[in-house]
């Protein structure tokens, strides 16, 4: 669907490198990273672990700066906190002294929108998920994958233009995960929102996205991307037997099996990847 | 004569516990029900040990008195000491002022002083949570004077202030001060960082921040100052009526040991007892309100 639509990049990573120091040593966390994320795409990025992944999305949402090289958001530098995106951390991180309704409706409140206004949306985004009657409940009373629905209409409620989200579904188990895949293809479908996503799932990347971007073990470098010409709407639950999965799995984990078996970790696809 | 004990001595929760573990599914509603009762009886039995400890203790007290063992002007007894409770509570007159203005002398001072020291404390953690360079500036000196017995510095607090009120305030302040202090700044330091980027990206102010990520999240930790609070104000309260006063609890306890009024340093003492009990029991009221949100507090209210 982008293809027709001129190549407008909302994000562009260019010449990115991130070192950090750690125990008297400087680590490179990432080097020579170039990415363009065009905008109204699902872009998943998978890598092994320690590769860098979060700090990408870290760098888009200003939290961090680069060592070097520049993050350019809608054509500007990324020099501060950059409040276009929404932020959807690996634990779901809904704030503990809100109830759900409460923590839906927290950015509205950021941004001064009336109480009736407020409370009207939060309360259609926490149906949207099937959360209805949970309203007044506080995280700690919430199962993981209920949180982690509240995390993720918790950003959506206020449409930031790019939603940038660390392995979501990381913690959760098989049947809770595909569950929510199938509530994010849904609600991103309905609304032409652009995603980075970040997984160590490849099954997960595939299922989801218009691109994915493998990544190198650590220094984390840009290996490869990857099209998905699966075709939406996708059905996670089956997504094995949809035409082209398994040629296109089979294709990305080429690349990505060189990485994982490059950090000792060799192991059958199936295990590893969709593990 | 362990053939019968394991039945009535071992907690009987934990014997049926170990049935549950294997019973057939089925059983369960059964098996909870017979859970509860066994469980509510032992905690009666405990309840009504600990009462027997306290019947023997006084007792024993009473007895030891009355035979000769102890000597009444010493230690009193129980009896004694109901008695003078009663006349206390009476309304008689005991050393120039009815129990009512004793403790209200106490109380007054206990209150002014904690929520001065208390709002002192937490603006200061505040300060010291912000302003880095202050932190790494006077942290030694905050240690010192944290450091020094705080009875130590009363009598210097008599000297500034006088004799009175204020002087007693003094005092009960500087004890609470630094268990709002320290607590508040460890809270507000604590903060989950991944929480205040959140709200930073959703775009909150520095305001919002404070009000709706930091304050909350210290919460917890801002509470168990204020718990601890309340001891050291009644010992900051009693130690200022120690050094001069001619009113309150404090007074009440030296008075009544230099006249051998025993009896009626027993009964002062319970009656600080309670005040530091019912002060207790306010600040856990206040505590669940403002963290209704933790686990394990909601659980513990249901339950009671």
């Amino acid at each position: 669907m982008t293809v027709a639509a001129p190549p407008d990049h909302v994000i562009e990573y260019q010449g990115i490198a991130k070192r950090f120091p750690s125990h008297g040593r400087i680590v490179t966390a990432l080097d020579g990273i170039d990415l363009a994320i065009r905008r109204n795409e699902f872009v998943s990025v998978v890598g092994p672990s320690g590769c860098g992944k979060t700090t990408l999305l870290r760098l888009a949402a200003g939290l961090e700066p680069p060592s070097d090289g520049r993050t350019v958001y809608n054509g500007t530098p990324v020099e501060r906190v950059n409040t276009d995106v929404g932020y959807v951390t690996q634990e779901s991180n809904l704030y503990p002294w809100m109830t759900l309704r409460q923590n839906v409706e927290f950015p509205l409140e950021i941004r001064g929108v009336p109480k009736a206004e407020r409370r009207e949306r939060a309360d259609e985004h926490i149906r949207m998920v099937g959360l209805e009657g949970f309203e007044q409940h506080f995280p700690y009373q919430l199962s993981g994958g209920m949180q982690k629905r509240g995390s993720i209409i918790r950003t959506m409620i206020y449409n930031p233009d790019v939603i940038l989200m660390d392995e979501p579904f990381g913690p959760l188990d098989a049947q809770t995960r595909m569950v929510l895949q199938d509530d994010l293809l849904r609600i991103s479908a309905m609304r032409q929102q652009t995603i980075l996503f970040i997984t160590h799932d490849l099954t997960e990347a595939i299922a989801l996205s218009d691109t994915v971007v493998v990544m190198s073990a650590r220094p984390g470098r840009i290996r490869q991307e990857f099209r998905i010409p699966l075709s939406r709407p996708r059905n996670v639950f089956q997504i094995h037997d949809q035409p082209g999965f398994i040629e296109t799995y089979d294709e990305i984990w080429e690349s990505f099996r060189s990485e994982v078996v490059g950090q000792g970790r060799a192991r059958p696809a199936a295990a590893v990847v969709a593990g | 004569m362990a053939r019968d004990a394991p039945g009535r001595l071992r907690p009987s929760w934990q014997a049926d516990g170990a049935i549950d573990v294997t019973a057939p599914a089925a059983r369960t509603a059964a098996t909870t029900g017979r859970l509860r009762t066994p469980f509510r009886e032992t905690s009666q039995a405990i309840i009504l040990l600990q009462l027997a400890v306290v019947a023997g203790v006084l007792g024993g007290w009473e007895l030891g008195a009355r035979v000769g063992l102890l000597d009444p002007a010493v230690i009193s007894q129980p009896t004694a000491i109901v008695a003078r409770l009663a006349e206390m509570v009476g309304g008689a007159d005991i050393y120039d002022a009815t129990l009512i203005e004793h403790v209200w002398a106490t109380v007054q001072a206990l209150a002014i002083g904690y929520v001065l020291g208390g709002v002192l404390g937490l603006v200061g953690g505040l300060a010291f949570a912000r302003l880095r360079l202050v932190t790494r500036v006077l942290q030694p000196y905050v240690l010192a004077v944290y450091s020094i017995p705080k009875i130590a510095l009363a009598p210097l607090f008599v000297l500034f202030f006088g004799i009175g009120v204020v002087s007693k305030i003094a005092v009960v302040a500087l004890g609470v001060f630094f268990m709002f202090f320290f607590n508040t700044y460890a809270g507000l330091v604590n903060v989950d960082e991944e929480h205040r980027n959140i709200a930073r990206v959703m775009g909150a102010s520095p305001r919002q921040l404070f009000w709706r990520i930091d304050l909350p999240s210290a919460m917890p930790a801002i509470m168990t100052g204020a718990k601890l609070g309340v001891p050291f104000a009644m010992i900051g309260a009693i130690v200022g009526e120690f050094i001069a006063a001619t009113r309150g609890l404090g007074f009440l306890i030296l008075r009544s040991t230099s006249l051998f009024d025993t009896a009626g340093l027993f009964a002062t003492i319970l009656i600080l007892v309670a005040i530091v009990w019912v002060i207790g029991q306010l600040v856990s009221l206040l505590e669940s309100r403002l963290l209704r949100w933790q686990p394990n507090r909601r659980q513990r209210a249901v339950a009671a």
